[in-house]
C-alpha cells in the first residue's frame, strides 16, 4: 500500500469516526429534547388531583386560552424547572468535564472539590441571619465563587501537578467544618432549613433564576468550545501540550474561571446536585474517548440527560410531593454509573 | 430540677417567655441537653426522682439506652403521649401527671374539660357525608415566598378528617410533608389554614401565640392570596382564609385549635361555638400564665 493510500484509508477511518460521534451528539440532544417534554408532562400531583396529559399540551400551544390555575402550573412551574433541569445538568456535566482534563484527574468534579459545599455553607449563613431568597442565592454564589478563588490560590504555583485537587479537597473539608460549626449553633428551625436547602431541588426555579443561568452558560460554554483543540493537547500532558505552542497555564486559569462561574451559577439556585458532574465525563470518555471537540459536549449533554430524567423520577417517587432531586441522582444514578464503569472494566477498556 | 433548654429557647421562644416573665427563676433551671444532645451525666447530677418526657422518637431514643444507668441511680423516665392527638392519649398523659405530682383531683378535672370541648366536634360531625366536608389544605407558614409543609394522616392532617374536611394532602407517605405547589393548585381547596408560631429563619410568616400582633399576622395572612396562582383557589376567592397557633396542637389546650378548625371547615355546622372564649376560659382555669396575644385568625 502506498503511503498515499494508506493516508486515505486513515482519514476515511477517521471521518467514519468522527461522524459517528456526531450521530451520538444529535442522539444525546434528541433524549434530552424527549425527557424535558416528558418531565414537563409529568405531574407531581396524587392521581385525584392531576392535569391530564391533553390539558398540559393544550396550555403549552395556547397558554392564552387556558384556565388560570392550568397556565399557573405549566407555564410558571413545569417548564421554568425542566428546562432548568437540562440546564444545570449541561452546565454540571462540562464543568466536570473541564475539570477533569485540566486537573489530569477522573475523580475531579465541582461537587467533589466543595464548590456544592462552599454554596451551601454561604446559604446557611444567609438563613441563619434572616436575610432571604435573594441573599440566600448571592451568599452561596459569592461562596462557590471563593472556594474556587481559594482552590486556585492555593494550587497555582505547582499549577501542573495534583495540588489543586489537593488544595480543593482541603477547602472542601474546611468548608465541611465550618458548616458544622454553623449548623451546631444554629437553632432547630434554622437547621431545617438548611438541611432542605443543602438537598438540592429544582423547585425553587423561576424565570428570572433560570435567566439568569441561561446567560452564563450560554456564554461560557461556546468559550470553552472554542478551545477544545487545546485541551485535547492537555490530554497528552501540560509539558507536550506546552511543546505544541499551548500557553498551558492561561488556558488552565481561563478554564477555571468558566467553569467556576457555571457551576457557581447553578448550584446557587439549586443547591447541592451531587454525581452529575461526575458521571457526565466519565460516560462522554467511554462514549467518545478523549477528543476533547466531541467530549466536553457529550458531557454536558449526558449531564442535562442524567438530571432531566432525575427531574421525572423525583416528581414519580412520591405523587403530590417533589423529592430532592440531588438525593434521586446520587441514588439512582450511583449504582447506575457503577455498573457502566464496572462493565467497560471488564471489556478491557478503561 | 432540669430541662431541655434548646427545645425552650430555640423552638418554643414565645412560650418560654410568657413563663418566664411569671416564672423568672426558670431562666436558671440547668439545662440537660435536647434530643440527641441529652446529657445523662447531667440528669444524674441533678437527683431528680423522675424524668418526664415526650414518648415521640426523638425523646424515647435519646433516654432509653440510658435507662439501667438511670434506674441504677434511682430514676424513673415517664413518657407522655400528647403527640397522637387523641382523646384518650391526652387524657391518659394527664392524669398519670397529676399522679406523679400529687394533683389528681385537678388532673381529673383537665381530662373531663378537654374530653367535653372534643365531644363537641365528634358529637356534631359524627354522621357527616363526605360530599359535605369541603377540600382544605394546611400548612406550617413559612411565608409566602416559600412552602411549609403539610401534613398527610397525621397531626393536623388528621385533625381535618375529624373537623369536618377532606385533607387535600391525604394518602402522601410521612406524617410531615412537603406538597408540590402545583397539587394545591390542582386540587383548589375550599379552606386554607396556615398553623403559625414564631420563626428565627423568616420574617414574613405569619406569627400567631403568646405576644402575637394581630394586625401584622392579618397583613402577613393576606400576603398569600398573591402567591403564584392562588388568586383563583376557590378559598382565596371566598376568603376562606385562616391560621392558628401551630401549638393549638400537641397539648391538653390544643381542643381549642380543634374547635377553631371546625369552624372555619364548618361555619354553619359551629356557628355557636366560640373557640377562643373556650381557650380563655380554660387558661383562666388551669393556665399559670395569661392569655395573651393573638391564637387564631379568621380572614371571614
Amino acid at each position: 500500500m502506498s503511503y498515499k493510500e494508506q493516508n486515505d484509508s486513515s482519514r476515511a477511518v477517521y471521518a467514519r469516526l468522527n461522524q459517528k460521534k456526531y450521530w451520538i451528539i444529535i442522539g444525546l440532544g434528541i433524549v434530552c429534547v424527549v425527557s424535558c417534554i416528558l418531565d414537563i408532562l409529568t405531574a407531581a400531583a396524587s392521581p385525584a388531583y392531576r392535569l391530564s396529559t391533553q390539558e398540559v399540551l393544550r396550555c403549552l400551544f395556547n397558554p392564552g386560552q387556558a384556565s388560570a390555575g392550568t397556565y399557573v402550573i405549566v407555564i410558571k412551574m413545569r417548564l421554568p424547572i425542566s428546562i432548568m433541569a437540562l440546564i444545570v445538568g449541561f452546565a454540571l456535566g462540562m464543568s466536570g468535564a473541564v475539570m477533569q482534563t485540566i486537573l489530569h484527574n477522573p475523580l475531579a468534579s465541582p461537587y467533589t472539590l466543595g464548590v456544592g459545599t462552599a454554596a451551601g455553607f454561604g446559604a446557611s449563613i444567609a438563613i441563619i441571619l434572616g436575610l432571604g431568597s435573594i441573599a440566600t442565592s448571592a451568599l452561596a454564589f459569592a461562596f462557590a465563587m471563593l472556594i474556587c478563588m481559594m482552590i486556585y490560590m492555593l494550587g497555582r504555583n505547582n499549577i501542573n501537578s495534583g495540588s489543586l485537587v489537593l488544595s480543593g479537597i482541603a477547602c472542601l473539608f474546611l468548608f465541611q467544618a465550618l458548616q458544622a460549626l454553623l449548623q451546631y449553633g444554629a437553632s432547630e428551625d434554622q437547621n431545617q432549613s438548611i438541611v432542605f436547602w443543602s438537598f438540592g431541588s429544582l423547585q425553587r426555579t423561576t424565570w428570572m433564576k433560570l435567566l439568569i443561568t441561561a446567560v452564563v452558560v450560554l456564554i461560557s460554554s461556546p468559550l470553552i468550545f472554542t478551545d477544545s483543540w487545546k485541551y485535547t493537547a492537555l490530554t497528552m500532558g501540560d509539558e507536550k501540550a506546552a511543546s505544541l505552542g499551548v500557553n498551558v497555564s492561561g488556558l488552565k486559569i481561563k478554564a477555571f474561571f468558566l467553569i467556576s462561574l457555571m457551576a457557581a451559577v447553578s448550584v446557587c439556585f439549586t443547591g447541592s446536585i451531587g454525581f452529575v458532574g461526575l458521571a457526565g465525563p466519565h460516560i462522554s470518555r467511554m462514549l467518545v474517548g478523549e477528543d476533547q471537540r466531541f467530549y466536553f459536549p457529550v458531557s454536558a449533554l449526558c449531564g442535562a440527560a442524567l438530571l432531566s430524567m432525575a427531574s421525572i423520577i423525583s416528581k414519580i417517587i412520591q405523587p403530590g410531593s417533589v423529592f430532592p432531586v440531588g438525593i434521586v441522582t446520587s441514588i439512582i444514578g450511583v449504582p447506575f454509573f457503577f455498573s457502566l464503569v464496572f462493565r467497560s472494566n471488564r471489556n478491557g477498556r478503561r | 430540677m432540669g430541662w431541655s433548654h434548646k427545645y425552650w429557647v430555640g423552638r418554643r421562644n414565645d412560650a418560654y417567655e410568657a413563663f418566664t416573665a411569671v416564672y423568672p427563676q426558670l431562666a436558671d433551671v440547668p439545662d440537660v441537653g435536647y434530643n440527641g444532645d441529652i446529657s445523662i451525666e447531667a440528669i444524674i447530677s441533678l437527683q431528680p426522682d423522675v424524668v418526664l418526657a415526650s414518648s415521640t422518637g426523638a425523646n424515647y431514643n435519646a433516654l432509653e439506652p440510658a435507662f439501667d444507668n438511670l434506674r441504677a441511680a434511682g430514676i424513673e423516665c415517664v413518657f407522655f403521649d400528647f403527640h397522637a392527638q387523641t382523646v384518650e392519649k391526652h387524657t391518659a398523659s394527664v392524669k398519670l401527671l397529676g399522679k406523679i405530682l400529687g394533683q389528681e383531683e385537678r388532673a381529673d378535672e383537665i381530662a373531663d374539660f378537654y374530653t367535653e370541648q372534643m365531644a363537641v366536634i365528634s358529637e356534631r360531625l359524627a354522621d357527616l357525608p363526605d360530599e359535605a366536608r369541603p377540600r382544605v389544605y394546611m400548612e406550617f407558614s413559612m411565608g409566602p415566598g416559600q412552602y411549609g409543609n403539610t401534613w398527610s394522616e397525621q397531626m393536623w392532617g388528621a385533625l381535618i378528617r375529624e373537623c369536618g374536611g377532606t385533607n387535600i394532602a391525604a394518602g402522601m407517605e410521612g406524617a410531615s410533608v412537603e406538597i408540590a405547589p402545583e397539587q394545591i393548585i390542582s386540587a383548589d381547596p375550599e379552606v386554607i389554614i396556615f398553623t403559625c408560631s414564631p420563626r428565627e429563619d423568616v420574617s414574613d410568616n405569619v406569627v400567631l401565640g403568646y405576644g402575637a400582633d394581630e394586625s401584622l399576622a392579618r397583613e402577613h395572612l393576606e400576603a398569600y392570596k398573591s402567591r403564584e396562582g392562588w388568586t383563583d383557589l376557590s378559598a382565596v376567592k371566598d376568603n376562606n382564609m385562616g391560621a392558628l397557633y401551630h401549638d393549638l396542637s400537641r397539648h391538653i389546650f390544643d381542643f381549642a385549635g380543634a374547635q377553631f378548625l371546625a369552624k372555619q371547615i364548618q361555619p354553619e355546622i359551629f356557628a355557636d361555638m366560640d373557640p377562643e372564649a373556650n381557650l380563655a376560659e380554660f387558661f383562666e382555669r388551669y393556665m399559670p400564665v395569661d392569655l395573651d396575644g393573638v391564637w387564631t385568625l379568621s380572614l371571614k
